[in-house]
């Protein structure tokens, strides 16, 4: 049974407000409690429902790469006996690019934002959520101690990756039953889109890496070691209200919206399970 | 050894470089270099330099820096062929000989050309300054093709280097977008996982902490069996300081 959207278990909300306004970075957009709205850089709230969802009730899940848990609290929302929530302990372990490291930690914590995890925890308590979280590298997800999942999520991490394919294996090793994995992608008309190409970042400020077309993310799926159940079209994920204004000209904007299938970052979701 | 013991001892094997051993005895490779010695930006005297060749193979590229007068080359290359990063279909397809046998390979060219270049097993992935220190001059042809994350092996070579890193590797022109960082993503149908546009390997180089990268002319690589692996080749030269 899919449970309301609105979180039922909450403090209450002039608390909640309180909370929200005090922690000072949200990546992702959230409703903690009836109208009160994490201001995240980004909103999935639009998109969520039209991804191809497995059917996650009373399965063990686990999302990788939470961030604030968006996609932890959907699974749970969905029904899943226990979710677990992984993400880094800290943010100097991000592959970041030689130029941002260098700028060192202060830099790292403005452009990704304070503490890791606290953001996570509030919306936990808040939400009165039964979400756990660890602290855990994509890269290190294992069988011997985190067990199997029977559904895993994995939510625009892979272009911040370095390595997408191991992480990629290390989530089938713990994989049961199915994968969920969104990605940014590229949509440039300048590429093919009948060939698996990635466009390598790596210079700029977002630690970006490998921004894969559709066909260039099922193979890095597939090369992983899953079967692709189904891949979805291109779609929008939309901008939270923390999301600092586009600063592209009006014109690019346009164009960038017709080929990225609506207002906001190209993505693509593929449903997927471990190949036997 | 006799220039007929040679001969027959190299005729055991199939060769990845074909290399004179001298006395008339010339491995058939799956790539032949020598024509293509100087489209690869190594410096013509190397006197004074501490060097490493990164996935040597049968040492074509270390010897070539030994020749060029390097004080010391080290020739880093894998131990086990199953390190490889083997698509896993592809894998079950490959035969295993070229991989297991170049030890031997190298041994025996070694011991021909009277070489004291030092072979030690090391994946690019491993190499690290506490134990191999730095080198002024690292060579990587051909290698991040294969690889699954070229951008780490990349940044390891920058670890362990203190002057400059000359990699050369198979690119992929992709004439609508020229200049652009891309790469064609395989990992599945073949030994070839990230093939790097030209603009993409200058990237590489710089998102990994060169400070400056020249770009040499692009050309084609005269192979003799090579098959697919014949085409174009990008090379450039990442300096450190």
């Amino acid at each position: 049974m899919i449970v309301p959207e609105t979180p039922t278990k909450c403090g209450d909300g002039n608390d909640a407000r309180t909370a929200v306004a005090a922690h000072p970075y949200w990546y992702h957009t959230i409703e903690v409690a009836p109208g009160v709205v994490t201001p995240g850089w980004f909103d999935l709230r639009g998109t969520v429902g039209d991804l191809p969802w497995p059917d996650v009730e009373g399965k063990r899940c686990l999302d990788v790469g939470t961030a604030d848990g968006f996609f932890a609290f959907e699974l749970e929302r969905r029904g899943a006996s226990e979710v677990v929530a992984a993400d880094l302990a800290d943010h100097t372990q991000w592959d970041w690019p030689s130029h941002l490291r260098d700028r060192g930690v202060e830099f790292l914590r403005w452009i990704a934002g304070p503490r890791k995890g606290v953001g996570l925890r509030l919306a936990i308590e808040l939400r009165g959520s039964a979400v756990v979280p660890i602290e855990r590298s994509a890269y290190e997800l294992a069988p011997d101690d985190l067990g199997h999942f029977d559904v895993i999520t994995c939510g625009s991490l892979l272009l911040h990756l370095r390595d997408p394919i191991r992480a990629l294996e290390a989530i089938r090793s713990v994989c049961a039953e199915k994968l969920l994995v969104t990605n940014q992608i590229e949509r440039s008309p300048l590429l093919s889109r009948r060939r698996p190409v990635a466009r390598l970042d790596g210079a700029s400020d977002l630690c970006q890496w490998w921004l894969p077309n559709i066909k260039g993310h099922e193979q890095m799926v597939r090369a992983a070691g899953f079967e692709i159940d189904i891949s979805s079209g291109a779609y929008a994920v939309g901008f939270g209200s923390s999301h600092p204004p586009s600063r592209s000209p009006v014109r690019y904007r346009v164009l960038k919206r017709a080929i990225g299938g609506g207002e906001g970052v190209p993505h693509h979701a593929i449903l997927a399970r471990p190949s036997s | 050894m006799s220039p007929e013991n040679l001969a027959q001892e190299a005729a055991k094997y199939r060769w990845y470089h074909t290399l004179d051993l001298g006395n008339g005895v010339v491995t058939r490779g799956m790539f032949d270099h020598r024509d293509a010695i100087e489209k690869h930006m190594l410096p013509t005297d190397l006197a004074g330099m501490r060097c490493l060749d990164v996935g040597t193979m049968d040492g074509f590229w270390a010897f070539e820096m030994e020749r060029r007068g390097a004080d010391e080359v080290l020739a880093a290359d894998l131990a086990d062929p199953d390190e490889l990063d083997w698509p896993p279909r592809w894998k079950v397809k490959v035969e295993p000989t070229l991989d297991e046998t170049k030890k031997a390979r190298f041994e025996l060219a070694r011991r021909a050309l009277g070489s004291s270049v030092n072979r030690v097993e090391r994946s690019v992935y491993r190499l690290d300054p506490e134990d191999l220190g730095q080198f002024d001059l690292i060579f990587c042809g051909d290698l991040l093709v294969h690889l699954k994350d070229p951008i780490t092996a990349m940044e390891r070579m920058f670890s362990v280097c203190r002057g400059s890193t000359i990699v050369c590797n198979p690119i992929k022109r992709f004439p609508l977008a020229r200049g652009r960082a891309i790469a064609e993503f395989d990992g599945i149908d073949e030994f070839q996982w990230w093939l790097l546009s030209e603009a993409a390997m200058e990237r590489m180089m710089l998102a990994v902490g060169y400070l400056r990268v020249r770009v040499g002319d692009q050309f084609e690589l005269p192979g003799t069996a090579g098959g697919k692996w014949r085409g174009v080749r990008g090379v450039m030269t990442g300096d450190v300081s």
